[in-house]
Order: C-alpha cells, then sequence, then structure tokens
C-alpha cells in the first residue's frame, strides 16, 4: 500500500523492528546493518570533502525534510546497543555483521581526516562486538583514498582487533575501484582473507534523481551496478580471484541483467580487454544479500547464482530496510530448508569463520 | 567466447544476418530495428552539438573507432529496404516495425530543425512502407523538444502516413519526460492509440563510463530505467493508462528488479506523490522487447509481466543486438509455442493493429 494511503496506526514498512521471531528456530546473520559512530562524525562536521553526499546534495527539500525525520527517529537505533539487542532478540537474529552508516566511509576527506575517522569507527565497532561477542561481527573501513593508509589499517584490524571482514564504499570521492592506485589494497584484503561488504554511498551525478526519492532508489542499486561493471571489465576479479565480495541490495541491477555484459564482451574488441573469461564467470564467484523485497528476485538469484551465494540482510535500521527478513525467507515457496539455512545464516558463517553453536545445528525446522 | 578469443573466421556476435530460420513456421516481427537517412543526416550536418551521437559522447576514442567501422560495415543495412529484405528473409523474419536511428532523433536541434528532419526521416520511412507494405510498418519521430510541433506531426503521421507508432528516447536533450511540458505529446499519442516505442541514447551523465563500452552496455538499459521511473512516479503512466509503451533491451534495468520501487512507495511519503497505485502496477501496464540475450531474462520477463507483454527484437543492425532471434525464442525451455506465438509476432501485430496473415490464426 502506497505510504499516503496507511490508515493511521498501520504499521509502517520499513520502520524496524519487524514481526517477532523466535531465535533458536534457524540460526541466522544479518550480513547488512550499520552503526553509527557519533564522535566520528563530529570530526568530520564541517569538511565539505567528507560530507559531500550526493544522496543530500541531489534530492529535493522533501525528501531531504523526510530524512532529517527518519535520522530523529532511528538514531537510537544507529547508536544504541541494547537497544540493538533487543531488536534483534525480537527479530530472530543472533548475529549481526556490523558495518559503519555508509556515509561514514569518508573517502572524499583528506588522507589524515580519514585514517583518524576509520580509526574511531574501527575502535567503536571493535568495542560493540568485544561487549557481546556471540552477537555481534565488526566490518570495518579503511580510507581507501590513500592506499597505503589503508592497508596499514588492513594489518591493525586483521591483526590487532581480530576482524574478518571490511565495508567498502562503490566509488572512492567519484573514482572507481578499479583504478591501478586502489589494487594494493584489495591484493592486501585477498591476502589475509577478509570479507568485503560492498555498500553503494548514492551514484555521483545524480542530477536526474532529485525527486521521488530516486537519490536511493535509483542511487544506491545503480553505484553498486557502475562498480561491480568496474570490477569485472576493469580485471580486478581477475586478478585477485579469492576475493570474498558481497554486494548489498540484491548486488544492484547486474545480477538480473547478465545477459548483456557477455554479449558485449564476446561481441567488442573494447569490452573485453582485461578479462581472460566472460564477464558473468567473475559475476558468479560474488555474493548477494537479500534486500529485494519480493520472492521472484529471491528466488532468481537463487536459481541463477546458488544458494550458498545470497546472504541474509535487513539494511538495520534505515527505513530501506527489510524489517521481516526470516519470515520473508520463511515464506518463499522456491526455497527448501537446506537453502533456507544457508542464506539465513550458513554462507555468512563460512565466509566469515563463524562457529554455527552446536545447538543450532541441531535445530531441524 | 570473448570477442579477442574468437578464432579466425568464426562468426562473430552480433553481425547481421544471423542463422537461416525459414519463414512459414512462425508470423514474426520485430519490434526493435533501425534505419539511417541521409537527408536528415545532411540537414544536421554542421551543426556538432546536434549531429554527434549523444551516447558516444562519453566513450573512449577507442570505442569511437570501433563505432565508426561498424557504422561503415553495416551502411547498407541501415539505409538499403532490399538489403534488409535479403537479411530478413535469410532469418525468416516477416515484418520490420522500422524506427530512426536513435541518434538521428535530434532533441537537442532547434524547433525547426528538429521538425525537418523528424519530417525528412519520417517521409523516408513512409517511403519504404509504401514499396514494400507486407515487409514494413514504420515508427515514426517527433520533435520532443517543441511539443506543439510534435503534436502537428503526430496527426500527420497518423492521417496522412498512416503510422501505427512512433520512436521516442529516453530524455528530451537531458530533461525527463516526465517534464509537464510534454504531457500533451503524450495525450496524443494515447488518444491516436498510436505504439510508443522507447529507446536509449546512452545515459546523459556518463562520466564513468567511457572505459570497456560502457556508454553503451550500461548507458543504455540504464536511461531506459532512468526514463521508466519518471514515466512511474512522475504520474506519466498514470494520466495515461492506454499508453502502448515498449521499452527497449527487456525495459533495462528495473523490469527484474521490482521489488524496490514499490516497497520505496510504501515506507517513504517523497516517494508516492503523483502516483494513485503501487508503481509496480504500472510497470506490468508496460511491454518489453525480448532482447536481453538470455533464456533465465526471458522466460523471468514472461513470468512477471506475461507473454503478452513481451515482443521479439534484434536491434538490426546493431552490433548489440540478437542475430539468432528465432533460434533463441525458439530453444527457450520455459515457453510453449502460445506463448511464442505471441511474442514473435502477435504482440506486435495486435499494438500494431496489423491484421495476422490467414495462414497462421
Amino acid at each position: 500500500m502506497l505510504f499516503k494511503c496507511l490508515p493511521p496506526g498501520a504499521p509502517i514498512p520499513g520502520r524496524f523492528p519487524g514481526p517477532a521471531h523466535a531465535r533458536g528456530k534457524w540460526f541466522t546473520v544479518d550480513i547488512h546493518c550499520h552503526v553509527l559512530t557519533p564522535k566520528a562524525a563530529e570530526m568530520a562536521a564541517g569538511n565539505a570533502g567528507a560530507t559531500r553526499h550526493p544522496r543530500e546534495i541531489y534530492a529535493n527539500e522533501r525528501t531531504r525534510e523526510v530524512n532529517r525525520q527518519q535520522a530523529e527517529r532511528n538514531r537510537i537505533q544507529f547508536t544504541s546497543v541494547e537497544n540493538r539487542l533487543a531488536d534483534m532478540d525480537l527479530m530472530g537474529i543472533d548475529i549481526q555483521a556490523i558495518s559503519p552508516s555508509p556515509n561514514q566511509t569518508y573517502y572524499g576527506a583528506d588522507p589524515d581526516l580519514g585514517i583518524a575517522t576509520a580509526r574511531v569507527i574501527n575502535d567503536n565497532l571493535a568495542e560493540i562486538a568485544a561487549g557481546h561477542p556471540d552477537r555481534f561481527v565488526p566490518l570495518g573501513t579503511v580510507p581507501f583514498q590513500a592506499p597505503d593508509l589503508a592497508i596499514a589499517e588492513l594489518d591493525r584490524l586483521h591483526k590487532s582487533l581480530g576482524f574478518r571482514g571490511i565495508e567498502i564504499a562503490t566509488n572512492v570521492g567519484g573514482e572507481d575501484l578499479s583504478a591501478e592506485r586502489f589494487r594494493k589494497i584489495f591484493a592486501h584484503i585477498e591476502e589475509l582473507g577478509l570479507l568485503i561488504f560492498m555498500h553503494p554511498t548514492g551514484f555521483p551525478e545524480a542530477r536526474r534523481f532529485a525527486d521521488h526519492y530516486l537519490v536511493n532508489v535509483i542511487g544506491n542499486p545503480l553505484d553498486t551496478t557502475v562498480a561491480v561493471h568496474h570490477l569485472i571489465f576493469g580485471g580486478v576479479l581477475d586478478d585477485y580471484p579469492n576475493l570474498k565480495l558481497v554486494l548489498s541490495h540484491g548486488g544492484g541491477y547486474l545480477p538480473a541483467y547478465s545477459g548483456r555484459i557477455d554479449h558485449a564482451a564476446s561481441a567488442r574488441p573494447d569490452a573485453c580487454e582485461q578479462i581472460h573469461r566472460m564477464p558473468t564467470t567473475y559475476l558468479k564467484r560474488l555474493y548477494f544479500d537479500t534486500i529485494v523485497y519480493t520472492h521472484h528476485q529471491l528466488e532468481y538469484l537463487v536459481r541463477q547464482y546458488g544458494a550458498d551465494h545470497v546472504m541474509m540482510g535487513t539494511d538495520y535500521p534505515a527505513d530501506m530496510g527489510e524489517v521481516d527478513p526470516i519470515g520473508f525467507i520463511e515464506r518463499a515457496k522456491g526455497l527448501d530448508d537446506a537453502e533456507r539455512r544457508a542464506i539465513l545464516g550458513r554462507n555468512a558463517a563460512r565466509l566469515l569463520n563463524i562457529e554455527i553453536p552446536v545447538a543450532a545445528d541441531r535445530a531441524t525446522p | 567466447m570473448l570477442f579477442k578469443c574468437l578464432p579466425e573466421g568464426a562468426p562473430i556476435p552480433g553481425r547481421f544476418p544471423g542463422p537461416v530460420h525459414a519463414r512459414d513456421k512462425w508470423f514474426t516481427i520485430d519490434i526493435h530495428c533501425h534505419v539511417r537517412n541521409e537527408k536528415a543526416t545532411q540537414l544536421v550536418e554542421g551543426n556538432e552539438q546536434v549531429s554527434r551521437w549523444f551516447l558516444e559522447t562519453q566513450a573512449s576514442p577507442q570505442s569511437r573507432a570501433i563505432n565508426r567501422a561498424n557504422g561503415e560495415r553495416t551502411n547498407e543495412q541501415s539505409v538499403s529496404p532490399e538489403r534488409r529484405i535479403a537479411d530478413m528473409d535469410r532469418m525468416g523474419i516477416d515484418i520490420q516495425a522500422i524506427s530512426p536511428a536513435p541518434r538521428q532523433t535530434y532533441y537537442g536541434a532547434d524547433p525547426d530543425l528538429g521538425l525537418a528532419t523528424a519530417r525528412a526521416i519520417n517521409d523516408f520511412i513512409a517511403d519504404i512502407c509504401a514499396r514494400y507494405p507486407d515487409r514494413f510498418v514504420g515508427l515514426g519521430t517527433v520533435p520532443f523538444q517543441a511539443p506543439e510541433l510534435a503534436v502537428a506531426e503526430l496527426d500527420r503521421l497518423h492521417k496522412s502516413l498512416g503510422f501505427r507508432g512512433i520512436e521516442i528516447m529516453t530524455h528530451v536533450a537531458g530533461e525527463d519526460l516526465s517534464a509537464e511540458r510534454f504531457r500533451k505529446i503524450f495525450a496524443r499519442c494515447e488518444e491516436l492509440g498510436l505504439l510508443v516505442f522507447m529507446h536509449p541514447d546512452g545515459f546523459t551523465e556518463a562520466r564513468r563510463l567511457a572505459q570497456h563500452y560502457f556508454t553503451n552496455v550500461i548507458g543504455n538499459p540504464l536511461d531506459s530505467t532512468v526514463a521508466l521511473h519518471h514515466l512511474i512516479f512522475g504520474g506519466v503512466l498514470r494520466d495515461y493508462p492506454n499508453l502502448k509503451l515498449v521499452v527497449a533491451h527487456g525495459g533495462g534495468f528495473l523490469p527484474a528488479y521490482s521489488g524496490r520501487i514499490d516497497h520505496a512507495a510504501s515506507a517513504r511519503p517523497d516517494c508516492c506523490e503523483q502516483i494513485s497505485r503501487m508503481p509496480t502496477t504500472y510497470l506490468k501496464r508496460v511491454y518489453f522487447d525480448a532482447l536481453v540475450y538470455t533464456h533465465h531474462q526471458l522466460e523471468y520477463l514472461v513470468e512477471e509481466y506475461g507473454a503478452d507483454h513481451i515482443l521479439m527484437g534484434t536491434d538490426y543492425p546493431a552490433d548489440m543486438g540478437e542475430i539468432n532471434p528465432l533460434g533463441m525464442i525458439e530453444t527457450c525451455p520455459g515457453l510453449d509455442d502460445a506463448e511464442r506465438k505471441a511474442i514473435f509476432g502477435g504482440n506486435a501485430a495486435r499494438l500494431l493493429n496489423l491484421e495476422m496473415p490467414r495462414r497462421l490464426r
């Protein structure tokens, strides 16, 4: 039902927490959920390069107003650990792989501010996880704009903080991830066996997305789409075949529109210069979260890429999120329980080296 | 197989004509195929801003060189109806619904030049259709940038030239189709029962698309995607519920990614201001060509939108085209023959008000 048609008192979509589900039926890991680190926001405040967000710049006034209201409403969910745990308990989510709120990757900041905010955020995530190690697995951030500093922080994340993965954005201050200077970061990530969770920060040239919240509705899946094309055709996935790359929002547009890239690579010499295999060969190595809202899309992803490549995510606590991830996956008729188990938690456990509790193994839904 | 790995002498994908198919098995209409008109090219000569190919403005020099070579290679196919008929005979295609090469819609021209080129192209298409009425139907062009002139040309197309439809681009020199001033054009298309074939000409903000032919690989389905979002959320499809809109390349990205628009419209007040129904209600009224290259995509479109919403198209004679449309649809395991018939030609015949041949009714 359209938002404007909802009767008073009706539950509003995108408002966490969603319906109650008991824990213990499935082993569940939410691969897509964010934490806001206020201290880092204070450090970056006023810095134009750091805080230049296309989703804010191009959005019309109505959208910016709605965003302000949402930010006030869900700030506590972004920042309070107790509140987060209560929501997880209600929704049946065992573990959250917490990542920074995407705007806090601050890739547009100068290197010093970039590394400073990254450290503060990573320390915050580490602290949250240390307080509840059975409920949180942190995904950190590194300043992509300064590759050497990024690598140093990767090492700190891996060696000192024990992180299993990081979150990255879909462009670096407007520059694409396939640029030569970022290669060393991907090399190090692959070497350390870290998971990469890629999350968009909108599309930088969003002139036509001002209305109808298109800055997010199109902008987010679009930037993921452009980024994945560059990672494939630019040879990054060819150079680093062992990267564990998870894409948000079902991977954006490309996974359900994959014929075109193979056709282009076979029909055009300019579309296959830096690859050695067909483009979909690389695409099939990737992982996709389940935030696609419909069963037909979810089932298509499972058919094309396999249930072992699809991972439950919510986008907690944002309003474009899936507030009933367990119900959504339970009710997908085209899945069997083995596939549900994989999607709900086992794939994430495998990629993040999480030990599944013995009790969970025994539970047969 | 990658282009660079193709062995010497191997058939190159995207090179028309494709494999041989007899004509008498199915009734086939190609909804997506372009012609180029010399006279219109001459009219814009010297006007760099108008005559450049918008799609390749951000493309790498290498891509543009390849496009030039392709243009030379497909020149005869683009301008000669006799050559087209030979290719159609070979590929088993009964009818082509010919539309202007997208770069010749010239929405960036000033109104007078826009109208002049539109008339030249439409007359050219009309002439081809008059010479071979059993093989070609015309999809014309109108200068969207000048709505009054566009409506007048629509009337001429409909009354004098007997066209059943037009081709439109996915933006009007950078302006979105949902702008208030274009409404009267859509109103007239709906009123006249004209089919509207929407085709992209690359994406307007293509800075990051220079390499790997992304200006087309991403840019084309992307601009269709943006345009469809505007037509839905901007209320155009709400205001003109009987519009017969066909979108190229399987509709772009949106048809297989439709959950997000409904979620947004139910979760956000800024997403439902100009619509009265859920966004996918409008999306399901739209038609899509079958130019998606894979069976799994084609089957998904048929599952979600119905076989009566999918129309065969090739993009003849361009290299991103499907050179074996009959084979592709024949061998698609998830379709039955009734669905194939509809996709091959039944749907296009219905939308274009064409009579099916007696033998295939």
